[in-house]
């Protein structure tokens, strides 16, 4: 996520519907895309984003410029994701049963673009399902921005070394679901 | 055989040394081991098939489109705190501040250049200052001269006028 101007954050602020709906355009696929990979389903992740714009807009007057909204961002995305998994706890069950039946199937050759896509996107839901919300968060933060372990660690208030420790205990059930499929 | 230092290996191979945490040093060292060490080399090559094949998927989807509208909806509904009085002022103090952020930074410039000159300017002694003190002196005199004048038996509403009826009489 590129850097957003601090005039664009300033006039949304104010109350200019037009600034929040271009930070909004953005953010939103960012904040969709972690919500998503956090809670690992879509009815969820559209909650977790309308919940972020939500504290977003009323706490923009607040934010202050004291860190990058896009850090500010990070932060209540992340954490907005982990507090919905853990308070709908049928999300953190540990390591779930993996289901050959559902990754057994191969696509047929004649399938198009869309439907390995949804193949794909399926797959990575049902690898996501072996993680807790704590490990999927540094995963994705490490994984889809690239952020390092000290931003990570800054983001959701934890020590580096739980950052790595939940990276590696993560890409371990990753391993071990990738090795049953 | 996998050893103790084969097991700090491949934890790093898992995180440090795949996220680029680990200095120069430290990763010619984890490249040095995999390289001799045929068990861990089989472990980081089936570590990065199957974790890039599983994170690849990971990026890429867009926020659904309705999403916007709904997010729109709640917003735009007014809460507590801004139909009160004094959110209603937080709220006018924050649409001040950020209008100042749209001022181009060289006009601010310019304005708080003017603004410091002409409180310069206003402190320097110079001729408007010289009038005032003038005409403060005078009226200062002026009051003075009133006591003066009675304790003198003059009226203050003696005038040249007064005194010339008076030598008529």
């Amino acid at each position: 996520m590129a850097e957003i101007p601090s005039e664009l954050v300033a006039q949304a602020a104010a109350g200019d519907m037009k600034a929040f709906e271009a930070l909004y355009k953005a953010t939103s696929s960012f904040v969709y895309n972690v919500a998503l990979r956090i809670t690992n389903n879509r009815n969820d992740a559209d909650e977790v984003t309308q919940d972020v714009y939500v504290k977003v807009y009323d706490n923009l007057r607040a934010f202050g410029f004291r860190s990058s909204f896009k850090t500010w961002i990070y932060r209540i995305t992340a954490n907005t994701a982990i507090n919905y998994c853990k308070k709908h706890a049928r999300h953190i069950k540990g390591a779930v049963e993996y289901d050959p039946a559902v990754h057994d199937v191969e696509a047929p050759d004649t399938a198009g673009a869309s439907l390995r896509a949804e193949d794909a996107q399926a797959h990575v839901t049902h690898l996501l399902e072996a993680l807790d919300a704590d490990q999927r968060a540094c995963l994705v933060l490490r994984e889809i921005e690239g952020l390092d372990y000290r931003s990570i660690a800054y983001t959701l208030k934890i020590n580096i070394n739980t950052v790595r420790s939940r990276l590696k205990r993560a890409r371990e059930r990753l391993l071990a679901a990738g090795r049953k499929g | 055989m996998r050893t103790m230092k084969c097991e700090r290996i491949q934890e790093l191979i898992l995180t440090d040394h795949a996220d680029g945490e680990l200095d120069e040093k430290a990763r010619r060292q984890v490249d040095e081991h995999i390289r001799a060490c045929a068990p861990c080399a089989e472990f980081k090559r089936i570590a990065d098939e199957r974790l890039s094949a599983a994170v690849s998927c990971m990026a890429g989807e867009a926020a659904p489109a309705y999403l916007w509208g709904r997010i729109r909806e709640k917003v735009s509904v007014p809460t507590r705190e801004e139909k009160t009085l004094a959110g209603a002022l937080a709220r006018i103090v924050t649409r001040i501040g950020a209008s100042f952020m749209r001022i181009p930074k060289p006009a601010l410039a310019f304005a708080a250049a003017a603004m410091i000159f002409m409180v310069v300017m206003v402190g320097r002694p110079g001729h408007e200052r010289h009038s005032v003190d003038a005409y403060l002196a005078e009226q200062m005199s002026f009051l003075v001269n009133l006591d003066a004048d009675e304790s003198n038996g003059a009226s203050i509403f003696d005038t040249e006028i007064h005194s010339g009826v008076d030598s008529l009489l």
